[in-house]
Formats: structure tokens, sequence, C-alpha cells
């Protein structure tokens, strides 16, 4: 019977978000173009604007990665608290900026910027690929956050991952159909939902057990001292580890092209800017309640075989079937909203900047939808076929991606901000950046604490810099 | 439009400052004996920098783009 209503509740917020997606595509869309499937033709008001953007950022790994980490290791969750701050205030002066050029020149996607900033095809379609990789494993996360959600709120009934690629194919139905009208509106529905079950369910649970903040920690600190502060000498649980993390996410966090494409369909700048503070409201609304739960599961002694699993089975032993299906359908929005995002900008990538930038620049808009709409099969397909051959621990899938795209900040930003930097300079330093950072990911993990996103700038940088001095001409 | 350059570049270095706190401040404050008001010194003190960051980004909104 638990199973029943809990499940029934994931099963209507899914079924009412496929609803949503469907009718923005029916209502909201008289003549589908380009510019309307990628960036919604730039119309978007505030509060679309707003929550679009929320519901995109905040993802699975938000919702469930958060507090797991803060119930597997304590202290070093802190990163997570650290970069979405540091990337608001970052925002607020870069994303008006970018949203003008892009404005200004018909820009689309990420890489339209590196075509028009650097005249470079070669550039245009490099970041393309990078951004269509490293956002790869992001697709299949999603799928497994949902998977894990529907493991704790179905109490093990259904076959969940089974189920989750379902509401995963489900959601691409309305991305297909609508692009980016259809996301941003669903998205109006998922983040609100969000905002809700993050910080209602994250103050109800410290409030019931602890109290308060001061009561939590005093539970933590009596279970798992070293939960408390950053021990280690290198490590996650070192500080350094903290910073270089917290600092490179920090940079990285608007060089994610997703997120470049759910700055471009609002309607002004000053909208745009509005929205950006809301947001950073969203992120002390939200996500550091939810990962605080992973504490609260500490610190009543829970035993989880899934760290990821700590909010949700603490919601399912506290307050019940009802309460568990209204967090387990949050979470399962986190992930599809973020999906959405992520697969749509993943088939723009591939429609605008490789089929119609390199392959076939004669190619019509009605052919370049085409092509979207065949890449975001292509992408559902291909995050399905991971989530069934190789899942992984949440948050490392999270940090390889990241160090990758993060490559890409010199030549997003910085090319922004600076006329003397070359694409022969950003060039070199995103494919020596890109080579470092996989390497500090892969072969030496984090070598001397230090997170792979800086390794790879602090090779980045330099050489970009550097080569960018010596190849500019005065253009 | 002279005053509103201004008044953005003392938002930046505002910013810049919450950077600091936020990241080279964090080895000082690593301390597991010192808790303020129940709380661990190091959580206490990123809670309080992130909460100033949307209190400061409302500011700098209202002050850049309503108030002139």
């Amino acid at each position: 019977m638990e199973a029943l209503i809990a499940s029934s509740i994931v099963m209507v917020i899914l079924i009412l978000t496929f609803m949503i997606g469907v009718l923005a595509y029916k209502l909201r869309i008289k003549v589908l173009r380009v510019d309307t499937y990628m960036v919604a033709g730039r119309t978007l008001g505030f509060v679309v604007t707003f929550l679009n953007m929320a519901a995109v950022i905040y993802s699975g790994f938000a919702f469930l990665g958060a507090s797991g980490w803060a119930y597997a290791f304590g202290a070093p969750v802190l990163y997570i608290w650290i970069y979405g701050a540091l990337a608001y205030t970052f925002a607020f002066f870069f994303a008006p900026r970018i949203w003008g050029v892009a404005k200004g020149q018909g820009l689309l996607t990420q890489a339209d910027f590196f075509m028009w900033r650097y005249g470079s095809k070669l550039l245009m379609v490099l970041t393309a690929l990078v951004g269509i990789t490293f956002n790869v494993p992001y697709g299949q996360l999603q799928i497994l956050t949902t998977k894990y959600v529907l493991d704790l709120s179905t109490y093990g009934v259904l076959p969940t991952l089974h189920v989750a690629v379902l509401s995963f194919v489900l959601t691409m139905v309305y991305v297909f159909l609508g692009g980016m009208v259809s996301v941003a509106i669903t998205n109006v529905f998922l983040g609100s939902i969000m905002l809700a079950a993050m910080l209602g369910g994250g103050l109800s649970l410290i409030a019931y057990y602890f109290g308060g903040l001061p009561g939590l920690f005093k539970a933590v600190e009596a279970v798992k001292p070293q939960h408390a502060y950053l021990w280690a000498a290198v490590g996650r649980n070192s500080v350094q580890w903290v910073i270089t993390a917290a600092v490179g996410c920090g940079l990285g966090f608007w060089v994610w092209p997703q997120l470049a494409q759910m700055v471009f369909p609002a309607k002004d700048a000053r909208v745009l800017r509005r929205s950006i503070v809301m947001t950073s409201w969203y992120h002390v609304l939200g996500i550091i309640w939810a990962s605080l739960t992973g504490l609260v599961a500490l610190g009543i002694g829970m035993k989880l075989a899934v760290a990821d699993h700590a909010f949700l089975a603490l919601v399912r032993d506290t307050f019940g079937p009802v309460a568990l299906g209204f967090i387990g359908a949050a979470g399962m929005a986190a992930a599809l909203s973020s999906a959405a995002g992520i697969i749509l900008t993943q088939a723009s990538l591939l429609s605008r900047n490789i089929y119609q930038g390199w392959l076939k620049p004669a190619a019509s808009e009605r052919e370049v939808i085409l092509v979207s709409r065949l890449g975001i099969a292509i992408f559902t397909l291909v995050s399905v076929m991971l989530a069934y051959t190789a899942p992984a621990y949440i948050v490392y899938l999270l940090l390889v991606g990241y160090t990758g795209i993060t490559q890409m900040f010199p030549g997003w930003v910085l090319g922004s901000i600076w006329k003397w930097i070359t694409k022969e300079g950003v060039l070199a330093g995103l494919v020596v950046g890109l080579i470092v950072g996989v390497l500090m990911c892969f072969v030496w993990p984090d070598y001397l604490g230090i997170h792979s996103i800086i390794w790879g700038l602090i090779f980045n940088l330099p050489i970009t810099l550097l080569v960018s001095k010596l190849t500019y001409r005065g253009r | 439009m002279e005053r509103k350059r201004d008044v953005e570049r003392l938002f930046m270095a505002i910013v810049a400052l919450i950077w600091i706190m936020l990241s080279a401040v964090l080895p000082l404050v690593n301390r597991p004996d010192v808790h303020v008001l129940g709380i661990p010194l190091l959580w206490f003190w990123i809670l309080l920098w992130v909460f100033v960051v949307p209190v400061v980004l409302s500011v700098a909104y209202y002050v850049l783009e309503v108030a002139p």
C-alpha cells in the first residue's frame, strides 16, 4: 500500500510534466523556427528564465548526490555550497554581457560564440564536440538518479531502471517536439516542486530530529567527529581539495553549454540579471538544506548501503509514503529537468555547429530542426545505453565532466572580455588543458589534493595568454 | 553612466572579497575545536558567506538596475 501511494504520486508528477511539455509545444509554438527551438525566440520573462535556469542547474546530483556526500564524507560537501555561491556572483556580471553579444550577433549556442569571436570553424567544432562529449556522463547521471529515486519511492516493487529509462524517454518526447519552449515551461513546474521539496524536506527533518543546526552538529560530532572539519593532508577531505574544487567548479559553472543556452532565451539583460539574483536565493534556500539531510541521517545513526539514498530514506522512515512520493517526485523532477536541458543543448550543438556550421552550411531551417530532433533521439539512446551498461558513482561522473568543460573558460570568458585573446591561444590552451585535466582525473587523480579542473587550468591559462600575446596582430 | 560604472566596480570588489572569504580563508577557519552558536566554525563561516551572496546580489541589482 505504501509503495502504491508513493509511486502514484511520482507517476502523477511525471505524467503532468509530460502533459505540460506537450501542451507548451501545441499552444505556444505557431511557427517552429531554429531560434524558437533552441532559445525560445529570446522571449522568456523573469519567472520562466529564473525557474528554467534553476531547474537545469539543480540536477539529480544536487538533490541526492549532495546529501550522499554529506553522509559519506561530511565537510567536503561544503565545496558544493561554495561553488554555487561563487558562480552566481560571477554570472551577475558576466551573463548580461554574453547575452548582449548573443542577442546582437544572433548566437544560439555557445559554439556559435566561438565561431563569431574567433572566426574559426575548427574551434567551433571542437568546442561543440567538447560540449557534447562531456555532457554524456551528465545525461546518464540523470537516469541513475531517477533510478535511485524510484528504488526508494516504490519500495523495490518496480523494475526501477526500466521505469527510470521510460521517464527519461517521456521527457525527451516533449523536448523533441517543442525544444526550448517546452523545456522552459515545464521547468517552471519542476523547479517550483524542487525548491519546495529541498527547503521543506531539509528544514523539517532537521527540526524534527534535532530542533536546529546546533543539535544536528552536536549529534554528528558525537558519531563522526571528523565530519565537522577537513582533516586530511591530501585527498577530498583536505582543505586544498575543497578550495580547488570550489574555485574550479565556480569558474566552470557558466562554461557548461547548457547554461549558456539557458541564458540566451531571456528577453532582455535586466530580466536575466534578476533571474540570476533569484537563482542565488534558490541556491541558499534549496541545496544547502537538501545536503544537510545527509548529516541528519548520520546523526541519527542511520545505516545506508547507498549514501545517495540518505535524503529519501530519511523522508520514508520519518514522514511516510505521501511525503516520500512528493520528495521522490521532486528528485525525479530535478533529474529530468536537467536532462531536458542537457539533451537539447547537445542536439543544438550537433545540428547548428557540426551539421550546419561545418558539414552543410547551406542547410535550411527545416533541416537544422530535423537534425536537432535526430540528435535528441541519438543522445537519448546513448544515455539509456550507458545507464544499462556503465553505472558509476554519481559525483565522480560530475567531476569528470566539470574538468573537461572548464577548459573552455579562457576562450569563453576571457575571450569575451579581452580583444587580444586569439584562436591560436584558445586552441592551444584548450588542447593542453584537456589532456592535463583528463590525466589528472584518471592517471593521477587530483594529484597533491588539488582538483583536476585546476590542474587543467594551471596549464591552459598561461598557454592561452602566452600564445595569444604572440599571435595577436591588432585585429 | 560613469556613476553606474563606479557602483558596478564597487560591487565587483565586494564580490572579490566574498571569493577570498570562501576560498583563501578556509585554512584559517578549519578548526574543529572552535564553535560559533553551536556550529563548527568551518560550517558557520561558509554558511554565513554563502548567505551573504544573494543579499549582496539583491542590493547590487536594486542599486544598478532599479534605483537609477
